[in-house]
C-alpha cells in the first residue's frame, strides 16, 4: 500500500524548494523592473543634451548609469549562480538590454562611438570588483558575463531607434555635420547586423520586426538628410 | 565603427547554434528510446499479468537513462538552463514512465532519488554521472503519469481488472492533494496541474461505475 504520509512528506519537501526558485524569480522581477525603468529614465536625460548644457547631462547621465549598474549587481548578478544565469535569464534579459542601450547611446554622443559587448561588460565587472562586503569568487567570475550576447544584439538594435530620433532632433537644429554622422553610423549597423541575422532569426522573440525597425530607421534619417541637404544647397544658391 | 564589433558576436553565435544543434540530435536519439518504452507502456494496457512486463521496461529506461546522460555530458559547463528547454518534455515523459513501473512494481510514488535508482540500478561508482532530473521536470512528469494511469484504468476495466481502477484512483488523488500543497507560478507546470484534477475525476467515476454494478468484491 502507498504510505500516505511518505507522499504528503514528499510533496512538503518539494513546495519549499519549488517556492524558494518562485520566491527568487519574484526579486529578480522586481529589480528588472527597477533596472529597465532607471534606463530608460537616462535615454530621455540623453535627449535633453541638445537643448542644454552637453557636458553636464553626460556627466549625470554617466552618474545615474553607475547607479544602474550597481543595481545590476547587487540585486540580480548576486541572486545568480554561475550556472543559474540561464535558468533566470529570461526573467531580466529585457532589464541587460535596457540598460545595454542606454549605455551604448549616451557612449555614442560622449565619445561618437559604439561600445563593444565586452567593454560593457568589463565595466560592469570592473565595477563589482569594487569591495562589496562578502563578494564570493564565484559571482566575481559571473560578472564578465552579465551580459550575454543576445542581450548585447537586441540592445543595440533598440539604440538605433534612439540615434534614429537624435538624428532628426540635430536635423531639426541645422547640426548638420551630427545629423550625417548619424546616418553613417546607422547604415553600418544596418548593412553589418546582417552577418549575424541568420543566428537572429532562429531566437523566436519577433528579431524579424526588430530587424526591419532598424531598417526603417534607417529610412527616416536618410530622408531627414536629405532634407537638411537639399535646403542647405538652396541657402547657397540664394 | 569596428568591423570586430560583429565578427566578436558572430563567434558567438556561431558556437552556440552549433551546440544547440549537436545537442538536438542527442535529443532526438532519448527521444526514440523514450518512444520504446511508450510502446511497452501501451501494451500494458491489456495486459492481464503486469508484473511479467515490468522487467523490460526496467531495461528500456536503464537504455532511456544512458541516452540522456549522453546528451547532458554534452552540454557546456553552467550552460545547463541555456538549453534544457530542447530535452525538457522527452525527460518529463521518461520520469512519468518511471514513477508508472515503480508504482506497478511496489504501490508507492518514486521521488527523484528513487528514480535515479531506476534509472542507474547497477552500483554506480563514485561521481559516475546520473541524469539530472530537475524539480519541474519531474512534476511534469507526474502530471504526465496521472494522465497515463486514468487512460489505464479505463482500459484494465474493459479486461476485468477492477482492482486496479480503485488502486489508481486512491494513488492519483493522493498524488493531486500533493500538488495542493505547492505554490505555482502562472507558467506550464501551472496548466498541467489544471488539467489533472480532470484525470482524477474520471479515475474515479471509474470507480463510481464499477461499484455502482456491484463489481467489487
Amino acid at each position: 500500500m502507498l504510505k500516505q504520509s511518505s507522499a504528503s512528506y514528499l510533496f512538503q519537501k518539494l513546495s519549499e524548494d519549488l517556492s524558494f526558485l518562485i520566491e527568487k524569480r519574484e526579486r529578480l522581477v522586481k529589480a528588472s523592473r527597477d533596472v529597465t525603468y532607471q534606463s530608460k529614465k537616462v535615454i530621455y536625460l540623453l535627449h535633453r543634451a541638445v537643448d542644454e548644457e552637453p557636458l553636464s547631462v553626460f556627466s549625470k547621465a554617466e552618474e545615474q548609469l553607475h547607479t544602474i549598474r550597481k543595481l545590476i549587481c547587487d540585486l540580480i548578478l548576486s541572486e545568480l549562480s554561475l550556472e543559474n544565469y540561464y535558468r533566470f535569464h529570461e526573467v531580466f534579459t529585457t532589464a541587460l538590454q535596457e540598460y545595454t542601450e542606454a549605455r551604448l547611446f549616451c557612449a555614442y554622443l560622449k565619445e561618437n562611438r559604439i561600445m563593444t559587448l565586452d567593454e560593457l561588460n568589463a565595466e560592469i565587472a570592473h565595477q563589482s570588483e569594487q569591495p562589496t562586503e562578502g563578494l564570493r569568487e564565484e559571482t566575481t567570475q559571473q560578472f564578465i558575463t552579465s551580459i550575454s550576447p543576445k542581450d548585447y544584439i537586441l540592445g543595440l538594435v533598440d539604440s538605433s531607434g534612439e540615434l534614429m530620433r537624435h538624428c532628426i532632433n540635430c536635423a531639426s537644429r541645422n547640426e548638420t555635420d551630427k545629423a550625417f554622422q548619424v546616418e553613417c553610423v546607422l547604415r553600418q549597423l544596418s548593412t553589418e547586423i546582417k552577418f549575424v541575422g541568420v543566428y537572429l532569426s532562429r531566437w523566436n522573440d519577433n528579431l524579424d520586426n526588430k530587424l526591419e525597425a532598424i531598417r526603417a530607421n534607417l529610412g527616416k534619417v536618410e530622408n531627414a538628410c536629405y532634407q537638411l541637404y537639399i535646403r542647405g544647397m538652396e541657402f547657397r544658391q540664394h | 565603427m569596428e568591423s570586430s564589433l560583429f565578427s566578436q558576436l558572430n563567434k558567438y553565435l556561431e558556437e552556440e547554434a552549433r551546440c544547440r544543434e549537436m545537442l538536438r540530435e542527442c535529443r532526438d536519439q532519448c527521444d526514440a528510446a523514450v518512444r520504446t518504452t511508450a510502446v511497452l507502456v501501451e501494451s500494458l494496457h491489456k495486459e492481464r499479468d503486469l508484473s511479467s512486463k515490468l522487467k523490460a521496461l526496467y531495461e528500456a529506461l536503464q537504455e532511456v537513462a544512458s541516452e540522456f546522460v549522453q546528451l547532458q555530458l554534452k552540454v557546456p559547463l553552467h550552460e545547463y538552463y541555456k538549453y534544457n528547454e530542447l530535452w525538457r518534455s522527452s525527460l518529463a515523459q521518461a520520469v512519468a514512465t518511471g514513477c508508472l513501473v515503480y508504482y506497478l512494481d511496489c504501490n508507492q510514488l518514486a521521488d527523484i532519488s528513487v528514480l535515479e535508482k531506476i534509472f542507474h540500478p547497477k552500483k554506480q561508482e563514485e561521481g559516475a554521472p546520473v541524469v539530472r532530473i530537475e524539480l519541474e521536470d519531474y512534476l511534469v512528469g507526474l502530471c504526465n503519469l496521472v494522465s497515463e494511469l486514468s487512460r489505464m484504468s479505463v482500459n484494465r476495466v474493459t479486461i476485468g481488472d477492477f482492482e486496479f481502477a480503485v488502486q489508481a484512483a486512491k494513488f492519483c488523488s493522493e498524488i493531486l492533494a500533493g500538488f495542493r500543497l505547492l505554490n505555482f507560478r502562472n507558467d506550464y507546470l501551472r496548466r498541467r496541474f489544471d488539467g489533472m484534477k480532470y484525470d482524477v475525476k474520471k479515475l474515479e467515476e471509474v470507480v463510481y461505475d464499477i461499484s455502482i454494478r456491484g463489481l467489487l468484491k
